[in-house]
């Protein structure tokens, strides 16, 4: 059959039973006389070794066996349980840990560390079940003489029962008494005799008693009986070793009594499972999306059927109030404890501890929380940053802690608890804060802030910094925390999770991490928008505020939309340019604009075209190959059975903050090869005259003030204009010279030539026009590889607001904003300024900017 | 066209992109649907058409003409959508024309050889001539999820390559070499 699946069960089931196994072993840790915990353990180790053995993984058969008989051994410990035995029982688990990776592999190198480990048990088991035997002997001996030989035990003696008989004529008891003990402790060491010394040196004995002892190991027992028989009037000399010498009815009796009761454990374990269903995740997540679809399908009649009759009517209500029952209950069968992600953390901190020599206690609420499964799977890894981070830079040494006033043990917290629709973790250290000096150098020193910004830096400003990638502030990297990495991966991990992350911090006194997450990520509420036709949803969790903006609201610098809403000036980005569906910086009358925030706290403005409505709905995954930017995070199927897309608010603000400045370099870089190309060319046709084009000065700007910005548009200038295709998309190049300036360079070229340009100037003047589109051309084709197909040049001359205005009408080129690329040609000692206009399409200029990033990587 | 060894009968599905067919076989479609509405997926390679909703999975559409380099289909109501299964995803498939579903032995059809993987064969996973026809099942694992071009000219040749090893070795699919 299946055994893959079978795997997984036991996967799954087993990882349990290691929770159990560590959690008992951390909770003997502390309370080592609290038999309970011994117990659980014990059990959960039996039944991880039944399940093995059934699945036919020897390999984890072995060690839960060897783990169990270890435990069962400690059980009946009459010390305490001390901190090396439990890190011997520690190693165990981890041991089993390793081999729940790969249930199957029963062969790969761990054979060695296993075998050490099980004769490990053993050795200790021996010990432990010697113990025991002290414990049923008690009566024999006095509870002195048990603690003497357990401890001996414990220290790794192996004691020995030596049973003397004397003659029955002996004269001098004492003195053979006296002579025994020497030859026993030149060959060990005595823990006890029955009667005592005093007693034997007294003669208050008859002619028999027993030493416990333990022997040195250069003496084998039948060497110290050869010399105590040596001894005159010594009858006999039994050495037996301790177990032997235990009484063999009593400890059947005690082990029936365990049995029992480990039988009786399992019948009240199987009890309690058949409360208990495992599913597989795939037929959950199936029914879940039969309810949505179910869901889907009744909008669809309410939206027919409503208001037909009154029985239609009733019956839809109730179809509503069932399905929603329905859908409540489906959701909440993926719901688990967060306890289950929280249970290893004590373990891990345990570690942490010893390896960092700190002391550090984990403590852990609200582990009974729940939330959806997949999220809680997601959990464990930025959990896990945070701790260490808190166990690692947070905690201070004891010694430290206890120089400042501090208990010298630290305290963590983990907590959880529901909020709304939300579940808030909070992980809070009580130990040295955040500096928020060393985290400015820090920011400095990386080039992540200004000088200036340094002074007045606040808290506020400090969490990002902290959130953002590359930035540690540990003065030593270590293996636990530490690379910088880990708060920049905690944060998108938990954006992904349509969650978000706060950082609140007292110098000295605490520091503290709010992560709040949605309950579920398979239902979301979203707020729906429409961008050119299209309905997109956004997440409602990173949506603040909807604002309407009026056009003097707006301010532009650098090609940046800029609003400013209560005092705090934000960005805004075109929804429908993020998207791809072409410019718009036509900014008149109102703008609907959704503010919105992701998982860092970062506030941008999206405008959109209208906002449409809100619902709840089922995030469906849409496939992240297809494309080239990953803008969308999923996909809800509206009522009317189209889908619309959720954004991934996060990747759209970065996009936003990239774009433009990522356009502006690889125009820069295309003007520079352009004109590079130029002077070679217009160098060859002015032989002899000495030509430089200084490094052009590119800007994006929006079309109505193009005019203005390339002088009066009352001035006149001659445009050479042409409009190249590639593909789907087309781009319109123009080079306009001041009228004065052509005629100047006609006249070096051509002297004694027509000031009012007859044929021979004008071709002279198209081909320099050429020239300087087409080298803007051949730089494109260069950068992008591909092939740009010009259409033939044509020349005007005229004011250059008409010459603007037609080239632009004409063009088929729609979008509203343009490139130029400001020129001087100096030619010999004269300057001469030239304007260069790129007209991209919007898609050419996306189709352009994907080939050179793919082309350079 | 009668089975021989009592081997299982396989069925394709036969379609056309600009007057050449193609086929993939049926245990690989899902269905094939009429065009449904389609919204368009941002920033997606060029012959990503969008999403669409298959009965409450959103599955993508990838205009097939596209894809294999040819000019784009008209996107009008009666373009069929061939929803398939390629490397364990779901994908709709827009093509020109479903033309038929043809059953045969399937011992006739050519598997391309395991020596052959890894070249332009893989564009293509065998083929079947039926007289003058040859048809050309595509190996869509990877012509779905590659991100190399691939032009249909390019499976076209692989797939009368395939078709002449088969020949040459007097088309015993057991002696190719």
């Amino acid at each position: 059959m299946d055994m893959y699946a079978y795997e997984e069960l036991f996967k799954s089931e087993a990882e349990e039973y290691m929770q159990i196994l560590n959690r008992c072993l951390l909770n003997l840790e502390k309370d080592p006389q609290n038999k309970e915990y011994l117990l659980e353990a014990f059990r959960a180790s039996h039944s991880l070794k039944g399940m093995a053995a059934t699945m036919g993984y020897q390999q984890i058969t072995d060690i839960a066996h060897g783990l169990e008989t270890y435990l069962e051994a400690l059980k009946s410990d009459l010390m305490e349980t001390s901190a090396k035995k439990l890190d011997l029982a520690f190693e165990g688990v981890d041991l089993l840990q390793h081999a729940l990776k790969d249930p199957q592999d029963s062969d790969s190198g761990d054979v060695e560390k296993k075998n050490e480990l099980l004769s490990k048990f053993n050795e200790a088991r021996d010990r432990e079940t010697s113990i025991e035997e002290v414990k049923q002997v008690g009566d024999l001996i006095g509870k002195k003489e048990q603690e003497l030989l357990v401890q001996a035990i414990c220290s790794g003696e192996k004691p020995y029962l030596v049973r003397l008989v004397l003659d029955e004529d002996t004269m001098m008891k004492s003195v053979r008494c006296h002579q025994v003990f020497q030859i026993m402790e030149e060959c060990g060491e005595v823990i006890f005799s029955i009667p005592s010394r005093e007693d034997l040196d007294e003669e208050n004995f008859a002619f028999s008693f027993q030493v416990g002892m333990t022997l040195n190991s250069d003496f084998s027992p039948e060497a110290l009986g050869e010399r105590l028989l040596g001894i005159m009037d010594i009858a006999e000399a039994a050495i037996v070793p301790w177990e032997e010498a235990a009484f063999s009815a009593e400890k059947e009796e005690n082990r029936t009594v365990s049995g029992q009761h480990t039988a009786r454990e399992e019948k009240s374990a199987s009890d309690s499972e058949e409360t208990i269903v495992k599913v597989e995740t795939h037929k959950l997540d199936n029914l879940i999306n039969l309810v949505g679809e179910l869901v889907v399908t009744k909008n669809r009649l309410e939206e027919f059927g409503l208001g037909y009759s009154e029985e239609v009517d009733s019956s839809l209500g109730h179809l509503k109030r069932v399905l929603a029952d329905l859908q409540n209950t489906a959701t909440r069968l993926r719901m688990v404890p967060i306890g289950q992600v929280f249970y290893r953390f004590p373990r891990m901190m345990r570690d942490i501890c010893r390896e960092r020599n700190k002391e550090i206690r984990l403590q852990i609420s609200g582990e009974k929380t729940e939330l959806d499964r997949t999220i809680i799977n997601q959990l464990a890894d930025p959990l896990v940053h945070l701790l260490r981070n808190a166990a690692d830079h947070g905690i201070e040494t004891p010694e430290l802690r206890k120089s400042m006033g501090k208990e010298a043990e630290g305290t963590v917290f983990l907590k959880a608890h529901h909020e709304g629709n939300r579940i808030v973790i909070t992980v809070e250290d009580d130990g040295a804060g955040i500096d928020m000096e060393k985290v400015a150098k820090k920011a400095l020193d990386r080039g992540l802030i200004s000088e200036e910004e340094v002074s007045g830096i606040d808290m506020d400003d400090i969490i990002p910094l902290i959130l953002k990638s590359g930035f540690s502030t540990s003065e030593q990297i270590t293996d636990i925390s530490g690379r910088g990495v880990g708060m920049d991966a905690v944060r998108s991990k938990i954006e992904e999770l349509h969650g978000s992350i706060k950082l609140e911090s007292e110098p000295g006194v605490y520091t503290r991490f709010i992560i709040r997450l949605p309950l579920t990520l398979a239902i979301m509420k979203t707020l729906m928008v429409s961008v050119v036709g299209q309905v997109y949803s956004i997440p409602m969790d990173k949506v603040k505020e909807i604002v309407y903006l009026k056009e003097d609201e707006l301010k532009e610098s650098d090609g940046n939309l800029l609003a400013t809403l209560r005092e705090e000036e934000k960005s805004l980005y075109s929804l429908r340019e993020l998207l791809g569906k072409g410019v718009s910086r036509n900014h008149s009358g109102t703008l609907t604009v959704v503010m919105v925030e992701d998982a860092g706290g970062k506030t941008a403005g999206l405008i959109v075209d209208e906002i449409v409505g809100h619902q709840e709905a089922m995030i469906k995954p849409v496939s992240e190959e297809l494309v080239r930017q990953n803008v969308v995070s999923g996909a809800i199927v509206l009522g009317n059975g189209n889908v619309s897309l959720v954004l991934d608010i996060a990747g759209l603000l970065k996009m936003g903050e990239h774009l433009l400045s990522q356009q502006q370099d690889l125009l820069k870089e295309l003007a520079n090869i352009g004109v590079g190309n130029a002077v070679t060319s217009l160098s060859a046709m002015l032989k002899d005259q000495k030509i430089f084009i200084q490094v052009p000065e590119v800007s994006i700007m929006p079309l109505q003030e193009v005019p203005e910005s390339c002088g009066d548009p009352e001035n006149d200038v001659t445009a050479i204009y042409c409009e190249a295709k590639c593909g789907h998309y087309s781009i319109l190049i123009l080079f306009m010279l001041p009228l004065n300036a052509a005629k100047i360079i006609v006249e070096r070229i051509l002297p004694g030539s027509d000031p009012d340009f007859g044929e021979m100037e004008r071709s002279l003047l198209m081909e320099l026009g050429n020239i300087m589109t087409g080298s803007y051309l051949s730089a494109l084709s260069f950068m992008t590889d591909d092939t740009y197909k010009a259409l033939p040049p044509r020349l005007s001359i005229d004011m250059s607001g008409a010459v603007l205005g037609t080239i632009i009408s004409e063009s088929s080129v729609v979008d509203d904003y343009m490139v130029i690329v400001k020129t001087v040609l100096q030619i010999d000692d004269e300057e001469i300024e030239g304007n260069l206009l790129v007209l991209p399409e919007w898609n050419a200029l996306q189709a352009i900017y994907q080939k050179i990033r793919c082309s350079t990587g | 066209m009668a089975s021989t060894g009592g081997r299982e009968n396989v069925q394709l599905v036969v379609f056309t992109l600009d007057q050449e067919e193609f086929a993939c076989l049926i245990f690989r479609v899902r269905e094939v649907i009429k065009a449904v509405p389609v919204t368009p997926l941002p920033h997606s390679l060029e012959y990503v058409k969008g999403v669409f909703n298959l009965r409450g999975e959103v599955v993508p559409l990838v205009d097939l003409r596209r894809r294999l380099s040819l000019s784009e289909a008209q996107f009008v109501k009666d373009n069929p959508i061939i929803v398939v299964e390629a490397g364990a995803k779901i994908f709709g498939l827009l093509v020109d024309t479903v033309k038929d579903l043809i059953r045969l032995p399937e011992e006739e059809i050519l598997k391309t050889p395991e020596e052959l993987k890894g070249s332009s064969a893989d564009l293509v996973s065998g083929v079947v001539e039926e007289g003058e026809r040859l048809l050309i099942i595509l190996n869509l694992d990877h012509i779905l999820t590659s991100n190399k071009e691939i032009a249909m000219e390019e499976i076209i040749i692989a797939g009368r390559q395939l078709a002449a090893v088969y020949e040459l070795s007097d088309q015993s699919p057991g002696e190719v070499t």
